[in-house]
């Protein structure tokens, strides 16, 4: 009976996983395969991996503390030190400001265009609103006598990755307000009415109840965030295509330009079998709490 | 019941389906055949390429021609997967980049064209970069020159020299002194970043320049390296002190530079004979050489069929048509320089034969980073931009030694 059930179990199953198979599973070990060729077709082991992390277009700590490039991989690790606090502080406080506010639909859909916003769109609004000649923020800076920001800023690898980070903030904080709303209405206001007849300041309220309860909906935006912030491409490509010098490349890209622009598929495949390694990270702990959640609790 | 109606739609809906195919199969077979070009002009440059087809077409009434724009830059990876497969989007395609078509062509992709055209109705040398051995795998187009530009009115409205006439390079400092003395002008010289490629062609006119055309075709072939030390001075005695002391404006998208160059924000700018094609009237667009400048870069696109076309006969036929009389009508609508010998001077526009007069007596060089290619090309684009950013000797040391690495990475393979 038990085998008969599995052998049915199969069955159902079998026309969503053959493409998952045939699209997913395939390339990847094709992919991990390739990883370990040069472009002869000679087996050259883990060549390919030791040399992703000896160059210094994925790695180049020579250059830190002074301004990038620092490498691709470290690029997408100063996305998520800068990228991530930022999407978080500002999506909870959108979401508490717009959800206590009447009236404010439009506001909050002006913030959640970001996120139905192209990539590529935002790559180029990047070059527009950066720009010296046309763009906002340079004028800005001008304004407020800032000289040295009043120029173009995605022409120079001081302010290039700054701008990218700026603009992929607006690009994400969208999503995390939405998680964070939804998170607040399940908080019931019972917390609330409690809190204030015993006294307690706003700030007081927010770090004791509002924080607390929204714990799972932060490890969802960390995670989601965290994912988004390793397999950034399109943003960069259409934007500064990873330079001024390098300054602004990212892993993804680098995997893009290593296997089809280099004309080197092995060391390509290599980046990115570093790239999922690094993501299943987050990915395992994400499973890991939707398994489990009693034990993050 | 239910199963009979369901029966019955699946036969109705299969005999819908084998009748649109078995029309659109007949529609195939009697209609005119459709070729796709794809070529990267947009806007005004596609405007003055339409024409070409038309003409073909009115020539050809069985066959329709298409047009789709796609850049060399977002198309060669695209093409190259669709060419390992044996399939192809287009059936002649425009490319800048004759290293890409001598690397599908040894790969089996491209079609051979020994049979439709032959050396002697271009340029001399015009094929050599798509040829493979005697197998020519692509046909010349129009193209255009590097070459510095300004505004013919800002500078006889401002009683300054005509650039062609500074003897030497002091004169010419003198004369973006002058410039950079106007009321309104940002800095002399425009600087075209972007996407990087501007900023190589400035490179390219200074190493032409300051360490002549051998320098050039030396870095092309990889002759010579990136490190000698008459490399280094071609750039850092001439071009670091100009970056250092503001003579180059701030890098923008090159067509916002073009624009700040015809409204007097900058006097010059290093850039393109096919830029006329964006500024009005073309004819107040003057051209020079710099002082000492002894050969320009010529850059010209290729057609090329690939193999997997579906009408290979019916694409030779315009492949043919347009290398060669395609040219004319091309040329004849401005803004590009044709490789095909047929063509008569008188054939160009007033702007474009100013072109021919200031380099008739110039050597003629191939583009360095379209002829290299692979990931050299990548890297020149990103790494100049470094000097316009940090003008200093370590940034050109910097550059010069990753230049090297990708120069003999690229070369190598």
């Amino acid at each position: 009976m038990k085998k008969k059930l599995r052998m049915s179990t199969l069955w159902f199953i079998t026309p969503a996983l053959l493409p998952v198979l045939l699209f997913l599973v395939f390339p990847i070990i094709s992919g991990l395969f390739i990883s370990f060729f040069d472009n002869h077709g000679t087996f050259v082991g883990l060549a390919n991996y030791l040399d992703t992390f000896t160059d210094k277009r994925i790695i180049n700590l020579k250059q830190f503390p002074s301004y990038p490039p620092y490498g691709a991989l470290i690029h997408n690790l100063v996305w998520v030190i800068f990228h991530l606090p930022l999407t978080i502080i500002l999506g909870l406080t959108f979401a508490i400001l717009l959800k206590k506010t009447r009236g404010m639909t439009v506001v909050r859909t002006m913030i959640f265009l970001g996120m139905v916003v192209p990539m590529v769109v935002g790559g180029i609004m990047v070059r527009f609103l950066f720009s010296k000649n046309s763009g906002l923020i340079p004028h800005l800076f001008r304004i407020l006598g800032i000289p040295s920001l009043y120029v173009n800023w995605t022409a120079h690898p001081q302010t290039a990755l700054i701008a990218l980070i700026a603009i992929s903030v607006w690009l994400w904080v969208g999503y995390a307000m939405v998680v964070y709303i939804a998170g607040l209405t399940t908080i019931p206001t019972v917390f609330y009415d409690v809190a204030a007849l015993e006294g307690s300041s706003s700030m007081q309220t927010l770090k004791w109840i509002t924080i607390p309860m929204l714990k799972n909906s932060t490890s969802v935006i960390v995670l989601m965030t965290i994912i988004w912030e390793l397999k950034l491409f399109d943003l960069v490509y259409a934007s500064t295509g990873g330079g001024p010098g390098n300054s602004t490349n990212v892993m993804a890209l680098e995997m893009y330009l290593t296997a089809f622009k280099f004309n080197n598929p092995g060391k390509g495949m290599a980046i990115a079998v570093i790239l999922t390694l690094i993501t299943l990270i987050p990915i395992f702990f994400s499973v890991r709490q939707t398994l489990n959640p009693q034990s993050e609790s | 019941m239910k199963k009979l109606m369901v029966i019955v739609m699946v036969l109705m809906l299969s005999a819908t389906m084998v009748y649109a195919g078995g029309a659109k199969e007949a529609e195939k077979k009697e209609g005119p055949v459709v070729l796709t070009v794809m070529a990267p002009w947009a806007e005004g440059e596609m405007e003055g390429f339409l024409p070409v087809l038309r003409a073909f077409e009115a020539q050809n009434p069985g066959i329709k021609v298409e047009y789709r724009t796609g850049r060399p830059e977002d198309t060669a990876t695209m093409l190259s997967n669709q060419f390992a497969i044996g399939k192809t989007s287009a059936d002649i395609i425009d490319t800048p980049w004759s290293w890409f078509i001598v690397q599908q062509a040894q790969a089996g992709h491209i079609m051979q064209m020994n049979d439709v055209i032959s050396a002697d109705e271009f340029l001399p040398g015009a094929l050599n970069n798509v040829s493979v051995g005697d197998a020519i795998y692509g046909a010349s187009s129009v193209g255009g020159v590097t070459i510095p530009e300004y505004r013919k009115s800002f500078f006889t409205k401002n009683n300054l020299k005509d650039p062609a006439e500074c003897k030497d390079w002091n004169e010419f400092i003198d004369l973006l002194d002058a410039i950079a003395a106007i009321e309104g002008v940002q800095a002399p010289l425009g600087s075209g970043g972007g996407v990087g490629w501007s900023f190589t062609s400035i490179i390219e006119a200074f190493i032409i320049t300051f360490g002549g055309a051998d320098m050039h075709v030396g870095l092309t072939n990889g002759s010579i390296s990136w490190l000698d030390p008459k490399v280094k001075a071609a750039l850092m005695d001439n071009l670091l002190p100009l970056l250092q002391q503001g003579y180059f404006g701030e890098p923008d998208e090159y067509t916002a530079v073009l624009e700040a160059m015809w409204s007097g924000k900058h006097g010059i700018y290093i850039g393109d004979s096919t830029d006329n094609m964006s500024l009005s009237p073309a004819e107040d667009r003057g051209v020079f050489t710099l002082p000492g400048q002894d050969a320009v870069v010529l850059w010209n696109d290729f057609w090329y069929v690939p193999a997997y076309t579906e009408h290979p006969e019916e694409a030779k036929k315009l492949f043919k048509f347009l290398a060669t009389e395609g040219q004319k009508i091309q040329i004849s609508n401005g803004g590009r320089i044709g490789t095909y010998a047929g063509i008569p001077l008188e054939m160009y526009p007033e702007s474009e034969r100013e072109v021919f007069e200031v380099i008739k007596d110039k050597i003629v060089l191939p583009d360095m980073d379209d002829t290299i290619g692979g990931k050299f090309q990548s890297v020149i684009w990103d790494q100049m931009g470094l000097l316009w950013s940090d003008p200093t000797e370590k940034t050109l040391d910097s550059i010069l030694y990753i230049l090297q690495e990708a120069s003999e990475e690229t070369l190598k393979k």
